[in-house]
């Protein structure tokens, strides 16, 4: 499967960039310039604004900060706040789906109906809303994105195990006594896992992007921290004069969006050579 | 077929009830003070207390719930603490505006995608193909909010080619106001055939609706191309092809005209997206609607409005799948009723 | 309404006609709006309209870009906000205060005195003084205008806490019994809650949907709300309309985004607005078409630190804390000069401003030492400083500050809340839950210290504003003394008032970081146009007029 992924050439230029990715995020200390100035540890008012340059490649901002490392350091934020919230809404999607597949009637029922209700919110309007009640922060911005993305995991992972219910190798483990929980952890999971696993590779850029709309909002991360998004909405300020202090963090977000988009369409591809219906 | 609709209308009901309970969980949740807020920066702890009884806030948490889901039913949406307006007339003042900038997405993804996606399908796994699939994922990946700050850069200010931000240029608008009928200014100022009003505003809509547009388009090309693959995979087409009929003629008589179920979809759910999306568009382009609105309430923790925002919102939102399953249901005597 | 300057001399062809249409289109909206609180729009005033005979073209609009609505109340009782802008010119008060000149100018009193023992002070009204309802102004209206917004309790009414009673002997004179000393002479020039209405048709209601009855130089056209309020000039206004050029009407026009209204102001489509980012403001200075107008303000900026919490509850860590503060840097580089330094609470240009205080400076080294005494050699603790979201001085100075706390080893935790929510955690009941430093601004209510000192330092039971929480019993006696000694000698006050902030300074009640100064951007054509911060934001269109005519 992997080398056919590689065969793509999307999906092969989208695994390469995410690897990169993951390299500069890891290495960001190393690799940044001054990477004091991504952590909010130096400022230079009198250097404020400064265009690109040899000293500074992406320019400086507001409080005259090497914007080159703060968006290096971005990296890091933005793809372990995309690993939480992916983390937390199959930790919560998972055991109700499971649940709902296994037990059938009222309890299905009952999780349905919830996950129905959550799916009448366009996602990015009911992780605005949560986060706004949460309070401004990174952490909180993770929890309302988790919060409006788990019922797609539900309703996945209840129909794969609504399916293997029935399957003779759960009925034989049944008869010979097993309870509910092994059933559910040893035979159905493992099973019904896979597709859910795959959904969620595909889902990581639409969270990238959603928290970074978040930030964009004054809903996500806090200055001085070096999320894309919060620099964005920052830059929006000054930008006319001064573009650089949007387009780089803006590009940042692009291109890591982008790269788990195109693994995303390879892997549908791979995996449904006919082309499955894509939900979103 | 009828208990489909009845089943399919009662899930709404359901839907739009959890919408009510939701908003108000979340309304809850804040942790700070309407009242505090609602009175302004240097009230008198009598002012505040005075407003906690008007605004309700006395009153046990069940029966504030009840109050909540009443009013929502009457209209009363409480008054928002930023303009000190009825939410409900807020909403319904900018909400016109939204749905021109929506619209106006909306259309130019339908135009574009379709074709993007049509020949995106025929070409399969070769250049076109990857080019319009690049570009398809690629504008699905654009932070909205960045994507209109670009296009101000360039169009706006670097070409000076387009009006950077606001809805009509403001002379224009001041030296003879157009008559609101719909609230839409392009709307208006056809009505009022105020042909330099409308041109003006028309300018004023590029950039906002090219940026709207950008998601929604990208969501189309990829669905027009995969739901098209799946027919021209069937077997009737390959039948109809080896019967020596035109390509072309496969194409849109045979394969887009199948794959419009699925499309239609995504049309419903990118009008939905777009209508949350304004609020990281509006705000940049200083586009005078909900978006806007919504934007200015996160920033300033105006929470009768954001919960008015939200209970629009999705209420749109049930209320577009509904109509499009029911419609689907309709046309396409393939779909499932469960 | 400049409609773009056509490079001819004054307004040429083009600007004439705008006006013209302009004119027609401003009457056809007042006859069709009805002076509802609805849309202002009217008839569809074509392009055909404008007449050509002389007279329109004496027709003067001037445009003020606002960045959020205009009226958030219109009831004169209740105004405690953005709508000081357009009421100060729709109503009057008794007297005007010039504070910088610490002068008062007669306007609705032509004359005034104040009892030996500063308990009653006598007001002799102007006669021939007409509402924009057409009734004659008396002193039952003074009366009870007066007694309708104490009765009310809303906006700044608290200023009135003085006032016993107001008796009128007869319809031109109103004479005001105090229950202990107090500048009158301020409260009734005050900018909020010190309006004569007509008090016949005063109702909440009827304000609401969008009316005024006041007396001053313009009244009510149109509104709509959230884009634009239309003020016209009231003709029976007793002053008088004496200068052909004074403006006929004045546009409000409500335009969030700063660069949009830079960019209108660059077009010539503006008169007056501020609240532009200091970056914008400099780039506009060059701009040969706009002034920039930069006048002291009583708006400053402060820090206040939490008494109560360890370890600010410790003076000399306080004390720390406003050495460590970039005062110059923020000065410089975040308001780009636009703000002095302050010198305690009490901002400068204003009656009890202190020049001599002994202000902190920025001194790493002693702010060291002081830690060092207090047992912190090495920092070693966090701190957590709220700051109203979307306040991008507030944002930046609490960066640069966040940096050289941690030179010092301490750890500052940065928050930015709506206002309300850090107000809220700010008041919560655990003194352990508050914050331990909160930037906010504040301005007076009232052209008196009392307006910081009192509000904002006073000892309180129930915390309001005191977000230092500090609690003081010597310094609650001088700010009490010295609002005794305001009443009857407001230089003798002063004096007091600077020794209590002396009290502040050595406590380190709060981090006094600066004094606004207020910076308007306005078109060339903009005669006679003076700022005066008693009255924020205000423009007293009467006084001003088109010079470009």
């Amino acid at each position: 499967m992997f080398r056919r992924l590689l065969r793509n050439p999307l999906s092969a230029f989208g695994l390469v960039v995410i690897a990169l990715l993951v390299l500069l995020a890891v290495l960001a200390p190393v690799l940044a310039p001054y990477p004091e100035d991504a952590v909010g540890a130096t400022v230079r008012p009198e250097r404020q604004f400064e265009p690109p340059s040899g000293e500074f490649w992406f320019g400086t901002d507001d409080l005259g900060r090497d914007l080159f490392s703060r968006v290096l350091f971005g990296a890091r934020i933005s793809l372990v706040a995309g690993c939480m919230t992916i983390g937390l809404a199959l930790l919560i999607g998972v055991p109700l789906g499971l649940a709902a597949g296994y037990a059938g009637g009222l309890v299905d029922e009952i999780i349905m109906r919830v996950t129905d209700i959550m799916l009448s919110f366009p996602p990015l309007l009911l992780a605005v809303a949560l986060a706004a009640a949460f309070g401004p922060s990174l952490t909180n911005a993770v929890l309302a994105t988790g919060l409006a993305w788990w019922p797609w995991y539900t309703r996945i992972i209840r129909s794969a195990a609504a399916g293997i219910r029935s399957r003779e190798y759960v009925e034989a483990a049944r008869a010979a006594g097993a309870g509910h929980a092994t059933i559910m952890g040893r035979h159905i999971l493992p099973n019904a896992l896979p597709p859910v696993l795959v959904q969620a590779s595909m889902d990581f850029g639409s969270v990238v992007l959603t928290t970074a709309a978040l930030g964009f909002l004054g809903l996500g991360a806090q200055a001085p921290q070096p999320e894309w998004g919060l620099m964005v909405a920052i830059g929006r300020n000054y930008f006319l004069t001064h573009p650089w202090v949007v387009v780089f963090p803006g590009l940042g977000i692009l291109i890591t969006v982008m790269a788990f988009n195109f693994l995303g369409d390879g892997l549908r591809e791979v995996l449904d050579p006919r082309l499955g219906r894509a939900r979103r | 077929m009828r208990a489909f609709i009845i089943r399919r209308l009662f899930l709404s009901a359901v839907a739009v009830l959890g919408v009510a309970v939701i908003t108000f969980v979340v309304a809850r949740l804040v942790p700070a003070d309407p009242a505090a807020r609602w009175v302004g920066p240097h009230a008198t702890a009598e002012q505040i207390a005075r407003a906690r009884v008007e605004l309700g806030l006395d009153q046990p948490l069940w029966r504030q719930l009840i109050t909540h889901m009443a009013a929502l039913a009457v209209g009363d949406w409480g008054r928002s603490i930023i303009t000190h307006q009825p939410v409900i007339r807020d909403i319904a003042a900018h909400l016109p505006t939204s749905l021109v900038l929506v619209a106006a997405g909306t259309l130019l993804a339908v135009a574009l995608g379709i074709p993007l996606g049509v020949v995106s399908a025929a070409a399969r796994n070769r250049w076109p193909d990857h080019l319009s699939r690049a570009l398809a994922i690629g504008l699905v990946s654009i932070p909205t909010f960045w994507l209109a700050m670009i296009l101000q850069l360039w169009l706006g200010q670097g070409a000076g080619l387009l009006p950077i931000a606001g809805q009509v240029d403001t002379v224009l608008s001041l030296l003879s106001p157009v008559p609101r009928v719909t609230g839409a200014l392009v709307v208006d100022s056809l009505l009022a055939g105020r042909f330099d009003v409308f041109r003006s505003a028309l300018a004023h809509l590029v950039m906002p609706a090219l940026t709207v547009a950008a998601y929604p388009l990208g969501l189309i090309t990829r669905m027009v191309r995969s739901s098209m693959m799946e027919v021209l995979s069937e077997d009737y087409v390959r039948t109809a092809r080896a019967y020596g009929v035109a390509e072309r003629r496969i194409l849109y008589r045979h394969a887009l005209r199948n794959a419009m179920g699925p499309t239609l979809t995504v049309i419903a759910l990118s009008l939905g997206y777009a209508l949350t999306g304004t609020f990281l568009v509006e705000a940049v382009f200083a586009w005078p609607g909900l978006g806007r609105y919504a934007a200015n309430a996160v920033i300033g923790g105006d929470f009768p409005a954001i919960v008015g925002v939200t209970v629009v919102v999705a209420l749109a939102y049930v209320l577009l799948n509904l109509v499009v399953d029911l419609a689907q249901a309709a046309l396409d005597p393939r779909v499932r009723y469960d | 309404m400049t409609v773009q300057h056509t490079g001819r001399r004054g307004l040429g062809f083009i600007g004439r006609w705008g006006i013209l249409l302009l004119a027609a289109a401003l009457l056809l909206a007042a006859c069709g709006g009805g002076g509802g609180a609805g849309d202002a729009g009217g008839g569809n005033a074509g392009g055909s309209g404008g007449s050509s005979s002389g007279q329109a073209d004496e027709i003067d609009v001037a445009v003020s870009l606002q960045y959020s609505e205009v009226m958030v109340f219109w009831d004169p009782s209740d105004s405690f906000s953005n709508e000081i802008m357009a009421m100060q010119n729709m109503y009057e008060t008794l007297l005007h205060y010039d504070p910088l000149a610490d002068d008062f100018k007669p306007v609705l009193a032509t004359s005034w005195d104040r009892s030996e023992d500063g308990l009653t002070w006598t007001f002799h009204l102007r006669q021939g003084v007409k509402f924009h309802t057409g009734k004659e102004m008396t002193s039952a209206d003074v009366k009870g205008s007066i007694e309708r917004t104490i009765q009310r309790g809303q906006g700044a009414s608290f200023i009135w806490d003085p006032l016993d009673r107001i008796e009128t002997p007869d319809d031109y004179t109103v004479v005001f019994h105090l229950k202990y000393p107090a500048p009158l002479d301020l409260i009734v020039s005050a900018g909020y809650s010190a309006y004569i209405f007509d008090v016949d048709v005063a109702d909440e209601e009827w304000f609401n949907a969008g009316n005024d009855a006041g007396t001053g130089p313009y009244t009510v056209e149109s509104w709509t709300q959230g884009e634009q309020l239309v003020l016209t000039r009231f003709d029976d206004y007793w002053g008088g309309w004496n200068d052909p050029r004074q403006w006929d009407k004045v546009v409000f026009r409500i335009v969030p985004e700063a660069a949009t209204r830079r960019q209108l102001m660059e077009t010539g489509q503006g008169d007056f607005t501020y609240g532009l980012p200091p970056e914008m403001v400099e780039a506009l200075r060059s701009n040969a078409n706009l002034q920039v107008v930069e006048t002291p303000s009583f708006q400053n900026l402060l820090g206040m630190l939490n008494t109560e919490k360890a370890p600010l509850d410790d003076v000399r860590v306080r004390k720390a804390l406003a050495h460590a503060f970039p005062y110059q840097q923020v000065v410089d580089h975040v308001m780009q000069g636009t703000a002095r330094p302050a010198r305690g609470p009490i901002p400068y240009g204003m009656w009890g401003h202190g020049e001599d205080l002994p202000q902190p400076g920025y001194d790493l080294d002693e702010a060291r030492r002081l830690l060092a005494e207090a047992g912190y050699p090495d920092g070693g603790f966090s701190l957590v400083l709220t700051y109203t979201a979307g306040d991008e001085v507030e944002r930046r100075a609490a960066e640069l500050y966040q940096v050289e706390l941690a030179s010092l080893g301490i750890d500052l935790e940065i928050r930015a809340m709506p206002w309300e929510q850090q107000w809220d955690l700010a008041r919560s009941p655990d003194p352990q839950q508050r914050q331990d430093i909160l930037l906010f601004y504040w301005w007076p209510d009232l052209v008196h210290p009392q307006s910081w000192l009192d509000a904002l330092f006073k000892s309180q039971d129930e915390i309001l504003f005191n977000l230092s929480y500090y609690s003081n019993p010597e310094y609650d006696a001088l700010v009490e003394r010295g609002v005794a000694e305001a009443g009857l000698d407001r230089e003798q006050a002063a004096a007091t008032f600077i020794e209590a902030q002396r009290l502040l300074l050595e406590d380190a009640a709060a981090l006094f970081i600066f004094d606004q100064k207020y910076v308007r951007v306005t078109s060339n054509r903009l005669g006679g146009y003076a700022d005066n911060p008693a009255y924020p934001h205000v423009v007293r269109w009467y006084e001003t007029y088109n010079a470009a005519r």
